[in-house]
């Protein structure tokens, strides 16, 4: 065993210096009391974790839209397409990490990627000058597949069924958005509307009759108060 | 019949203190704390693995996942297996829930060391003591198959019941007048920082006997006693060299369960601030020791204790903070923790006897605890005892270890027989 003069203190381990002090330890007589004999994994080598590859892709895109923002200003044509570049980089950021991660549930995951395409589509439609395509045609569309979607996923796994109920329901009620759109004078496609309204009520309908008090239960944990 | 939702998947609320964090959690914040027990001898994964899945059932508190809600988080029972890993990074890190099937505690070991290390939204460290018993029960019983009766193999070693998880601060809740129990700024700790995510890790053993020894001489219980000197150990170092206007507040938690006999297996603690003005130069220990005892015997009482917790209870439940949504909330907790991390100088918690019961205590060498550290509190003390041996543990992000020397020589003039061991990261690698 060995001793440190100064902090008047034995240390265990095959420190030749005190750790706390840094003078030169002395050999001792051992206290007498059994010690543990901790041991810990050498972490001097550790690096902290850099993504290189995340870094590049952040930097190409700042430079990307950062260039097209300059054109765009240097070579006037009257219309701001460089906003597309952005609004396609944003959704672009948005969308693809959380696809990366690991999937906890892909009907909440169906429900977010939904809506923001359901985003894009309007940004677009405003930009190029707006013609109400995206609400008219896109976003119904876009609900109609996921309505779709999420009710293949509940036949194709019916196990997890109790954790898709949620997102059944809530893209279901999600239907109903085209229209009230409609009703706004936003929407023109009556067909489309009713389509989605359509699908969505079916949605909402199974959720409720078949989901009874999974439903209500898993409302009940989403929504405590 | 299929069986339905309600019974296959239980949830419980948060308690009223871990509501804070997993708002509050980040990379460097991680709000994770370890308790290692150190075995006789080098640990096998493979049994410790299954030691850790026929335990964990018994630990419903344990075997959850943390949620969203729309006003609230929530933990959800989690029924896939956690892994154990051999360890590899620095003690007390954040836990990814996405690394280990969504677990919110981590399992490791190292040579002869088991460790636990849990996220502090599931239980407190009187909690986390009897889970890392019952993992070590359950791995000895393993490990030495024939060591033990079969009596002893057939007795569930610590569990914990689904009515423990029911809310201790809510089911003692009082109605109350009190508004606000913030206090100023308290002295910061300052120095140099180790490189990047690298923590110092500094334990230091006394025998337990001359320790209770010492402190009854001097009529003081040990935690009053290492407060005192880790004051010392600040004011030695730091404060006598830049007196500052703030306080040298220590942060404390205080376990609730004996002061209000309740025994829920989720956090149940509150705190105390040990305040001390430290502007005078030629202060002695002897005169910090006495005002530590007298703020202990002050501020520890089921009647501050009460106030303190229904205020916090009281706020949950009023509309104006229930209805609002989770991300807003967050937001607004966010701001209210920072100013409040701002009263802190460090923080001191002991969590008391570890010991393992008598057929497995021969098997055990010792345990140690320790706390994350945060910027704002780069130094943080824990203590435990097991086995006759006290152990206090620095956890630090300050290269220098003039704290640590300055507690260890108060304590071994004292009369103490003091030993130390570190994880390597010290004055011979920095």
């Amino acid at each position: 065993m060995k001793a440190c003069d100064i902090c008047h203190a034995q240390v265990t381990g095959t420190h030749e210096f005190c750790p706390l002090c840094g003078k030169r330890l002395q050999p001792a007589e051992p206290y007498g009391y059994t010690l543990p004999g901790n041991r810990y994994p050498d972490l001097s080598r550790i690096s902290a974790q850099y993504n290189f590859m995340l870094r590049l892709l952040l930097f190409l895109s700042l430079l990307g839209g950062g260039v097209s923002v300059l054109v765009n200003v240097l070579v006037p044509t009257g219309f701001w397409w460089c906003l597309i570049v952005i609004v396609a980089e944003v959704y672009l950021w948005l969308t693809i990490p959380p696809l990366l991660r690991r999937a906890r549930n892909y009907a909440k995951r169906l429900l977010f990627q939904t809506l923001l395409t359901a985003l894009l589509m309007v940004a677009l439609d405003f930009i190029i000058g707006w013609r109400g395509w995206s609400v008219s045609y896109a976003i119904p569309s876009l609900l109609c597949a996921g309505i779709v979607a999420i009710a293949a996923m509940i036949v194709f796994s019916r196990t997890n069924w109790p954790q898709y109920v949620f997102y059944q329901f809530t893209m279901g009620l999600l239907g109903f958005i085209p229209l009230v759109l409609y009703f706004f004078g936003l929407s023109t496609s009556i067909v489309m509307v009713l389509i989605t309204a359509a699908l969505g009520l079916g949605s909402v309908l199974v959720t409720v009759v078949f989901g009874d008090r999974s439903l209500k239960s898993d409302f009940r944990r989403r929504f405590h108060f | 019949m299929a069986k339905r939702i309600d019974e296959q998947n239980h949830w419980h609320r948060l308690d009223n203190t871990a509501n804070i964090f997993p708002v509050t959690t980040s990379k460097n914040e991680s709000n994770v704390f370890r308790l290692s027990m150190t075995l006789i001898a080098p640990v096998a994964p493979e049994l410790l693995q299954q030691a850790l899945e026929m335990m964990l059932p018994r630990f419903p508190g344990f075997a959850v996942l943390l949620r969203r809600g729309a006003f609230w988080f929530y933990l959800n029972e989690n029924n896939a297996v956690p892994t154990i890993r051999e360890e590899s990074d620095y003690p007390c890190r954040a836990i990814n829930p996405a690394q280990n099937n969504d677990f919110l505690f981590r399992v490791t070991y190292y040579d002869k060391r088991i460790n636990v290390e849990i996220f502090h939204v599931l239980t407190d460290g009187t909690g986390g003591v009897q889970f890392l018993r019952a993992l070590c029960c359950q791995y000895l019983m393993l490990a030495y198959p024939t060591r033990f009766t079969e009596e002893e193999k057939a007795k569930h070693w610590y569990e914990q019941h689904v009515a423990e998880t029911n809310d201790g601060y809510v089911s003692n809740y009082r109605p109350t007048k009190k508004t606000s129990f913030s206090i100023g700024k308290g002295y910061r700790i300052r120095g140099e920082r180790l490189l990047l995510d690298t923590l110092s890790v500094v334990h230091t053993y006394i025998p337990l006997q001359p320790l209770l020894a010492l402190c009854r001489g001097k009529g003081v219980t040990i935690t009053q006693y290492v407060t005192a000197c880790i004051a010392w150990g600040v004011y030695t170092t730091q404060l006598r060299k830049r007196p500052s206007k703030h306080p040298l507040n220590m942060y404390l938690p205080i376990n609730l369960r004996k002061l209000f006999g309740t025994n829920t297996a989720l956090n149940f603690f509150s705190n105390i601030y040990i305040s001390l003005d430290m502007q005078a130069d030629d202060l002695h220990f002897n005169e910090i020791l006495a005002e530590v005892k007298k703020q202990f015997e002050e501020k520890i009482s089921r009647g501050n204790m009460l106030e303190k917790i229904s205020y916090t209870v009281g706020s949950g439940y009023n509309p104006a903070v229930r209805f609002v949504p989770l991300p807003l909330k967050n937001l607004a907790l966010r701001i209210m923790f920072k100013q409040g991390a701002k009263s802190s100088s460090l923080a001191f918690s002991n969590v008391g006897d570890m010991s393992l019961p008598a057929p497995f205590a021969q098997y055990v060498t010792g345990a140690s605890f320790l706390l994350s550290c945060v910027p704002r509190e780069p130094i943080k003390f824990a203590a435990c005892s097991a086995n006759g041996l006290f152990t206090l543990s620095f956890a630090s992000m300050l290269r220098s270890q003039e704290i640590q020397q300055a507690i260890v020589q108060k304590m071994a003039e004292d009369g103490l027989e003091v030993t130390i061991e570190t994880n390597g990261v010290d004055y011979e690698s920095v």
